[in-house]
């Protein structure tokens, strides 16, 4: 029925000529382009502006950096039409027959394995085991062996945590259950699981790592899929409160896979098999780490300054390419505002890197375009085509139905996968090489560093503390703009205008939120520069949310709590992730740069329950005038 | 055909938080024809930081009943007294008269309302015209503002899908989107004139594509949608003073056309005249080979809106399910109409699909791009 509506119609099918069809093409275009322009061109501004006019630098690879963003615009158009026209329609269908064509086991089965199959397909999942490359083993045992050794059991977990919590969400659409009976008692547990582990030598490190876990496991293909099902679901089933249906799966899946971290670093924990524990199955590792430490550098024999370098150092006082320092600070002191460090030891050690470097997402200098553009396709099909694939043989299979629309929805998932693979290689041209100089030039404004690929010395800008206040007001807008461009984001924002016939704007929820994880990543940057534990950054303000939560109405618990786990996509984690660990390597006695996601995660609830106060107050004063 | 004559759609509007609650209190038992949309109401929205902070509009459901003339009345007492429409921003609910009335399948039980406290000093409005338009989903906001300016209660929206010529473009349709706006807004005779005309030159609805208006007689109306708010300067805004007039002189004839507001006499405007809106309400992904046949049949196209039927709810495994149901409206011309209709129910028919009703009612002045 649906592939021969067109030959039915009784005038037949219209033929248009090259010029009428241009006309009609061009504004649709050109009208997706803007959209995304308008996303994007705040950040882009904004990182250029801040490196050039602010820390003084210029932009490296300018031209190539150029290149990816414009690719980054093109991808994000063909993503987020892919998105409307094909991944979304798609989960609304089944989201929509389901309930009808069959039997509740069978809908939770369904509901497990899309959870657990959308977290392999997440690209940032890689992003994360890659983040834990800089953590030296002897400082977090365990969170190194659970970034090398069981990464495969922590992807694992994190499926199943995914899994679990998009059963318990389809459980919720159907039954009409408020979703502030899941946050209370999954906060609360977290909160106590945390404060625990805060308290253990060898589980505190994992804090960070668990908890980016969560943040991470909601991206771009597994948030519109799971928003449209929930859709689906809504237009059929009338329990509960039909205006937050298709929400609360977001906030599940991202609180789950937390707890699912932190069990899984107890059970080590318990089972003594992590390195350096009696029952650890590997003895000493050689340090296969790129680490952040410049001494660690020892695995690459061939780096060494030739004798003819160190002349031409005594003589100019210059080193060519790029070094290392390393130098004791034992018997510094502190005198009258200057750090004074009398007969130091320096040692100038020969490195392919900058001094500050971050390995999230490696920006590979010698990895030819070849190569980048064959992951990035890989990938996006990766991503989009086996839960396709098992959305599709659900729907034939299971409830016997056609795909309506064929044709639209196979242009759509086209236009996902060409979408995704544009975007993911323009970030890898742009969006990472750029993010990286600054989240590498940051650092600048209060201490004394090596500007990303460029020689010579830069910093401090500013004093210490004024410097930090920089970086925590860059760190703001950067979260703003990027949460802003996030197709995540853009996604839920559509369904709540869906949802509400347009009561609720999409443009209020995105600014809303952008404003929230601004703030968060400034607190998180606040963390790493000041050296907060994590535990005191996140207690408070999850016990804040509590309160707020328990006051909120339902429509924006879920709203507020759905935005968290949308905010941390493929935009904002390289950028901010880079910027974190950055910062991170210039204060000395930082671990690492986990966290920020976490409170980039916090914030953005606080102030779309705000609003939501704020907006509920309002009418009732209207009603009372 | 065996056309009924007896029958008026009822439109009841009221606020999402406590629709059901008033429905449950005021509806017996549904007739097999109520359909519940979801809605939103309008605000105006001029404070300065409203272009970067949009407000939020109030959320609505909308149900539309086919009723028995006979028993209107009480069904309008029972949803007036329900959801306390005496205090402002309540809802409303209105009456138009259908010329036909055909079902294909079974038409059901006749609604029957409970009967809520005293409905004596019920005052229903008869001078009151709905004005429908259909507008592309970026301009539905502004058309709803300008209707408000000029006097309106704020319009209800809802969301729907156009066809017609876009389904024949293959798959180049995916560059026009489908998405629309459907705008009603119940205003006084007396501003209806005003009020089409903002919102017809604020939608450009004269010009190709933009959007097609129309307006349809109300029998009967009570309605209390919140108008404009916050003219904090005066005690009473004009039109509230104008209203308690009304109220006073029982109408809105005392007000003289000498003030009309229209002072520059707006570009003639070519009026369509007389026509008829078809509405086809059938099962949700059944309705396309209905739409096929009316444009075949040659109507110009048709604007669908997708709800809930009301009184069908079933329980399976302690899950609520209700079934989702199209409303295909059409506007054509009164000669056509008979056998728009005997090509829809033939297109229906073929694919023993019964579950289909439809109604007409009289459409007195239309515009959209003539060319």
């Amino acid at each position: 029925m649906p592939m021969s509506s067109e030959q039915d119609y009784g005038k037949g099918k219209l033929k248009l000529s090259f010029g009428k069809t241009m006309d009609i093409i061009k504004p649709y275009v050109s009208n997706r382009f803007m959209e995304q322009l308008k996303g994007v061109w705040f950040i882009i501004f904004y990182l250029i502006a801040f490196q050039i006019v602010v820390l003084g630098l210029p932009i490296v690879y300018s031209l190539m950096i150029s290149c990816g963003i414009l690719i980054v615009i093109i991808g994000l158009m063909f993503f987020m039409e892919g998105l409307m026209l094909g991944l979304m329609p798609f989960g609304e269908i089944i989201g929509a027959k389901l309930p009808r064509k069959s039997k509740l086991p069978v809908i939770l089965g369904f509901s497990f394995l899309l959870g657990v199959g959308a977290t392999f397909a997440e690209p940032a999942i890689a992003v994360l085991k890659a983040a834990g490359a800089g953590v030296v083993p002897t400082k977090a045992p365990l969170l190194y062996s659970l970034l090398n050794e069981f990464s495969d059991q922590l992807v694992y977990c994190v499926g199943a945590g995914v899994g679990v919590a998009v059963l318990l969400g389809v459980l919720r659409f159907l039954y009409g259950w408020s979703l502030k009976i899941f946050i209370i008692p999954l906060v609360i547990i977290l909160a106590t699981f945390t404060t625990w582990a805060h308290m253990n030598e060898i589980l505190n490190p994992i804090i960070g790592l668990a908890w980016d876990c969560g943040a991470v496991t909601t991206g771009p293909v597994t948030v519109p899929l799971v928003l449209a099902l929930g859709i689906g679901v809504s237009r059929v089933v009338s329990s509960g409160d039909s205006s937050s249906a298709g929400f609360g799966v977001v906030t599940l899946a991202s609180l789950f896979p937390i707890i699912a971290v932190l069990c899984l670093g107890t059970y080590h924990y318990s089972a003594d098999d992590y390195y350096g524990a009696p029952n650890s199955q590997i003895g000493e590792i050689a340090t296969t780490t790129t680490s952040v430490e410049p001494v660690q550098d020892e695995e690459v024999p061939e780096q060494q300054f030739t004798v003819a370098e160190f002349e031409d150092f005594t003589s100019s006082g210059i080193i060519q390419g790029n070094y290392d320092i390393a130098y004791d600070r034992e018997n510094a002191v502190y005198d009258d505002g200057k750090f004074i460090i009398e007969q130091p030891t320096v040692i100038f050690k020969k490195s392919n890197k900058s001094m500050v470097t971050s390995d999230v997402p490696k920006w590979n200098n010698n990895a030819d375009l070849k190569t980048q553009i064959k992951e990035s396709v890989i990938a996006a099909f990766m991503a989009i085509i086996p839960l396709c694939l098992f959305l599709f043989l659900t729907l034939k299979f299971i409830l016997r139905e056609k795909v309506p629309r064929a044709d639209e929805i196979a242009a759509g998932l086209a236009f996902a996968i060409i979408g995704m693979a544009l975007f993911g290689l323009g970030i890898l041209l742009g969006l990472t090489p750029l993010g990286e100089q600054l989240g590498g030039n940051i650092p600048a404004a209060f201490s004394n560093i090596v500007p990303w690929e460029l020689t010579g010395h830069a910093g401090p800008l500013y004093g210490e503390l004024s410097g930090k206040m920089v970086a925590i007001g860059f760190a703001f807008l950067l979260g703003y703009g990027a949460t802003l461009a996030e197709p995540a984001l853009n996604a839920l924002g559509s369904t709540v205008e869906k949802i509400t016939v347009g009561s609720f704007k999409k443009s209020l929820l995105m600014k809303t939120v952008a404003i929230g994880v601004g703030v968060g990543i400034a607190m998180g940057v606040m963390k790493i520069a000041f050296n907060i534990p994590l535990t005191y950054m996140l207690l408070p303000p999850y016990i804040a949310l509590i309160f707020l939560t328990l006051i909120s109405s339902e429509q924006f618990v879920n709203f507020g709590w759905d935005s968290a786990g949308v905010t941390t996509g493929p935009i904002t984690v390289p950028l901010v992730l880079a910027m974190g660990l950055g910062v991170g390597a210039s204060v000395p006695g930082v671990t690492d740069g986990f966290g920020v996601l976490a409170m980039a995660s916090v914030a953005p609830i606080i102030a779309v329950l705000t609003v939501g106060l704020l907006i509920s107050r309002k009418k009732s004063d209207i009603e009372e005038e | 055909m065996d056309y009924l004559n007896n029958y008026s759609l009822v439109t009841v509007i009221l606020p999402k938080e406590s629709a059901a609650a008033t429905l449950e209190k005021a509806i017996e038992s549904y007739p097999g024809s109520a359909v519940m949309l979801s809605a939103r109401g309008s605000i105006s929205s001029d404070k300065w930081y409203s272009r970067v902070f949009p407000p939020v509009n109030p959320e609505q459901q909308v149900v539309e009943l086919l009723v028995e003339d006979d028993r209107i009345t009480d069904l309008m007492n029972s949803i007036t007294l329900a959801g306390h429409f005496n205090s402002s921003g309540s809802g409303a609910v209105f009456a138009t008269k259908c010329g036909k009335t055909l079902y294909l399948g079974d038409k059901g039980a006749s609604v029957t309302s409970k009967a809520v406290g005293i409905s004596d000093g019920i005052e229903y409005k008869s001078e009151t015209t709905t004005i429908y338009c259909i507008a592309q989903k970026d301009k539905s906001e502004a058309i709803a503002n300008v209707a408000m300016k000029e006097g309106s209660p704020g319009p209800t929206v809802v969301f729907g899908e156009g066809r017609g010529i876009r389904d024949r473009m293959g798959l180049l349709r995916i560059a026009i989107s489908p998405e629309k706006e459907l705008i009603r807004v119940v205003v006084n005779n007396y501003d209806v004139e005003p009020v089409f005309d903002a919102m017809v030159k604020e939608g450009k609805l004269d010009t190709p594509g933009m959007g097609f208006i129309y307006t349809m007689p109300v029998d009967k109306a009570y309605v209390s949608l919140a108008s404009i708010v916050g003219e904090k300067d005066q005690l009473a805004s004009n039109h509230q003073i104008i209203k308690a007039i009304d109220d006073i002189k029982g109408g809105t004839a005392w007000r003289t056309l000498s003030s009309d507001t229209s002072g520059e006499a707006g570009p003639d405007r070519k009026h369509l005249l007389d026509l008829v809106r078809l509405s086809c309400v059938t099962e949700r992904d059944k309705g396309d080979e209905i739409v096929d046949a009316a444009i075949a049949a040659g109507a110009p196209g048709a604007s669908i809106a997708y709800g809930t039927k009301l009184g069908s709810e079933e329980t399976k495994g302690g899950i609520n399910l209700s079934t989702e149901m199209e409303v295909i409206e059409l506007t054509v011309s009164p000669k056509a109409v008979d056998d728009i209709i005997g090509k829809m129910s033939e297109a229906a028919k073929a694919n023993d699909n019964d579950n289909v009703y439809f109604y007409t009612q009289s459409v007195p002045k239309a515009l959209t791009y003539l060319g």
